[in-house]
């Protein structure tokens, strides 16, 4: 685990990406209170610039050929397009009520985001910049993954506690699995066998087998000297080329890193409150 | 389900999410409770569930009842409570709880019962509990006979403590709802007096709002981090105020404040004409005092204090800095969401004792979604289970004391225009569990459920 790696999981951001376009690697920072979007320098860590960007920015990512980033502006509701070569805004995507967060499938044109106010998922086509459908899920959608392959994505709701497993050709709720409190974030696995779903306030992932969407284990983590309750797992990152993946628990500063095989568990104390 | 889907639509269109079920009858309520206890074995949640089920929907149903007598005259009417508190919390959560059960195979319904005093209530049960078991009898008799089995109703309490209300008198209001309502669950939204909690081990009954002990160990814990030691006490005339001010006075005692004069509010002029001349009189102390505690439920003279007293120092309690189980100013861990679901839906801010009956809701909620036993066995059961948590947009994962049924959660400590921090602070330990720094966890209650 290296330092920049703690650092990055550390700061205060909604989201952050390393487009690989850049000679230098930078990572960008919504603000939802300010507005902006922050550029750091990732070699420095210094913000080099903030752009002004539209109300509320959360969810954020980048475009298949990294060009581009999809900005949610949750209070403007719309997405909005930013060319990541001149960092102007170059237009916007409709996106029903209250984006929150983001994911952009396999094939490149298609975005999902969580409309977290309405319990919806929205589905919107990018070349045409229009909606092509609205999901019902349940209340307050956060996470969202799509596979790999791209025939599957579902999306967390924070206070039903599920997981909704959509079908992205016809865009139908095709399963609901029941997880613990407050779910978070979803990763599937790069062979798209397992989705991985962390339960913030349960204090719990949940490891679901992708053929079935049945629950094959449920991770929990007991740490010397702090209480269940402050045992918080929220953000998983997969680390590049390595059978690990990373996962951030929360208020008592620490992350955790496992194999994604036999998921073996180790604990890596961080400087402040990893989201 | 027709229900659940509509109300799906209607929000996309036009954004409004309430849907207000107000039923006249209580015998509706009995009988629709009884069919459902049916229905509900047939939709029994699996894990994995196929969406949008078609089957019969279980019902689940939430009776508020309100004991509101007429405000005391003083209070100002900026200082009024909502007519729709309480309930709009409910109404909030129920939505929530009822887009989970559309994919699940459930659905809450709301009942509101408001009187303006314990002995109409009683009085309308009897009434209502003879009427509802004559006619049960006659048409449901297969289902009567088979209560076993039945989803336990919700009873949200909200009733302050008065000199007509007394922890004792809320109790006997359980035994005699219960009469009607042999299998309910009861959940006290309002009350925070801590001799309400003295007894309820033993009771099907949960305390959602704080109690004045936890708020009061909130706000000395204030003014430990803040090193204040000396505080002078205002307290008013209501039953309310005095179970207030006992909390203050232990919770004084176990963080080592200095009460240096305790006094009570008399009345003695109008403060619309005269506060700027009367109020630095009237909290003249021969000692000097840091911060002045207030214990006002009635909101009869603490608005007036801040900024007025005769000493210029904080004001706490029911003005100021106030120690609540929710503050509209909250916005983090995801409550932002909760708050702008219930400004879209009741233009108005969402107050502590709508949260609690949003938590009271929430937590039966939480039963139906993980597919609990839903009979008052089977709540009472899952509530009091050593692992039970729930989350409540407050950070960290609620749970349940053994003795007194309260919850456990942390406190906001805030002013009219901010949050200042949640209670515990920083500092305060607990051997296991920091939200236990607030409020008393045992009690000599004894015949524990």
């Amino acid at each position: 685990m290296s330092y920049r790696f703690a650092l990055l999981l550390g700061s205060l951001m909604a989201s952050f990406a390393l487009p690989q376009a850049f000679a230098l690697p930078q990572a960008y920072v919504t603000n939802e209170k300010d507005n902006t979007l922050s550029v750091i320098d990732m070699t420095t860590f210094d913000v080099v610039e903030t752009i002004e960007v539209g109300e509320r920015p959360r969810g954020f990512i980048l475009s298949a050929d990294q060009s581009h980033a999809y900005i949610c502006a949750s209070d403007a509701d719309r997405i909005q397009i930013m060319d990541l070569s001149t960092h102007s805004i170059v237009g916007d995507l409709p996106s029903g009520a209250d984006p929150e967060t983001i994911a952009l499938h396999p094939n490149g044109t298609t975005i999902y985001t969580a409309n977290e106010d309405d319990a919806l998922l929205t589905v919107i086509d990018i070349p045409t910049a229009q909606v092509i459908s609205q999901i019902d899920v349940g209340v307050e959608p956060e996470g969202l993954a799509v596979s790999h392959d791209g025939s599957m994505m579902v999306v967390t709701s924070e206070t039903t506690n599920m997981v909704h497993w959509i079908d992205t050709k016809t865009h139908e709720n095709i399963a609901n699995s029941l997880v613990d409190a407050r779910p978070r974030d979803a990763h599937f696995t790069r062979d798209d066998k397992y989705l991985w779903v962390s339960s913030e306030i349960g204090g719990t992932v949940s490891i679901f087998e992708t053929a079935t969407k049945q629950k094959v284990k449920t991770l929990s983590f007991a740490i010397k000297d702090v209480y269940r309750d402050k045992v918080q797992p929220f953000g998983i990152v997969r680390l590049k080329n390595r059978p690990y993946a990373s996962l951030a628990l929360g208020p008592h500063n620490r992350i955790t890193c496992y194999t994604t095989d036999h998921f073996a568990v180790e604990y890596v104390i961080v400087v402040c409150r990893p989201l | 389900m027709a229900k659940g889907v509509k109300s799906t639509v209607e929000r996309r269109l036009t954004g409004k999410r309430y849907q207000k079920c107000v039923a006249s009858l209580f015998c509706c309520v009995l009988l629709s409770f009884l069919n459902s206890a049916l229905a509900f074995n047939e939709a029994q949640p699996s894990h994995a569930q196929q969406a949008a089920p078609q089957a019969s929907f279980a019902t689940i149903v939430v009776i508020y009842i309100k004991v509101a007598g007429t405000s005391p005259p003083g209070t100002p009417d900026y200082l009024k409570s909502p007519s729709n508190e309480g309930t709009a919390g409910a109404s909030v959560a129920i939505e929530d709880a009822n887009i989970t059960g559309k994919f699940l195979g459930y659905q809450f319904e709301l009942t509101e019962i408001s009187v303006p005093s314990i002995g109409e209530l009683q009085a309308s049960l009897a009434k209502t509990h003879q009427h509802s078991r004559s006619s049960a009898n006659a048409n449901h008799k297969e289902i009567s006979s088979n209560q076993q089995g039945n989803i336990a109703p919700v009873v949200l309490l909200d009733m302050r403590s008065s000199d007509k209300v007394k922890a004792a008198s809320i109790e006997q209001l359980i035994a005699t709802i219960q009469r009607t309502l042999p299998n309910a669950v009861f959940f006290n939204v309002a009350n925070s007096d801590d001799l309400l909690r003295q007894n309820s081990c033993r009771l099907p009954l949960f305390h959602t709002i704080p109690s004045y002990q936890m708020k009061a160990d909130a706000l000395a814990q204030w003014f430990r981090t803040k090193r204040i030691d000396e505080i002078f006490a205002v307290y008013g005339k209501t039953a309310d105020d005095a179970a207030y001010l006992a909390a203050f006075k232990r919770s004084a005692k176990k963080f080592k404040l200095s009460l240096v004069e305790t006094k009570q509010w008399q009345d003695s002029f109008d403060l619309r004409r005269a506060a700027f001349a009367e109020i630095p009189q009237f909290t003249r102390t021969t000692e000097t005092y840091q911060a002045v505690f207030t214990a006002d439920s009635a909101a009869q003279f603490a608005y007036s204090l801040p900024f007025n007293t005769y000493y210029p120092v904080p004001v706490v309690g029911a003005a100021g800095l106030k120690a609540l189980g929710w503050h509209f100013t909250h916005e983090q861990w995801g409550a932002r969401q909760l708050q702008s679901r219930f400004n879209d839906t009741f233009n108005r801010h969402m107050n502590e004792i709508d949260f609690a009956a949003y938590l009271a809701v929430t937590a039966v909620a939480n039963a139906a979604q993980q597919g609990s036993d839903l009979t008052q066995q089977g709540i009472l059961k899952t509530l009091l289970s050593d692992h039970y948590t729930l989350g409540a947009y407050k950070g960290r994962p609620l749970s349940i004391r053994p003795y007194t049924h309260q919850f456990r959660q942390p406190i906001a400590l805030a002013h009219e225009d901010a949050l200042v921090t949640h209670a515990p602070l920083e500092g305060f330990l607990h051997q296991t569990n920091e939200l236990d720094t607030l409020g008393s966890t045992h009690t000599t209650c004894k015949d524990k459920l």
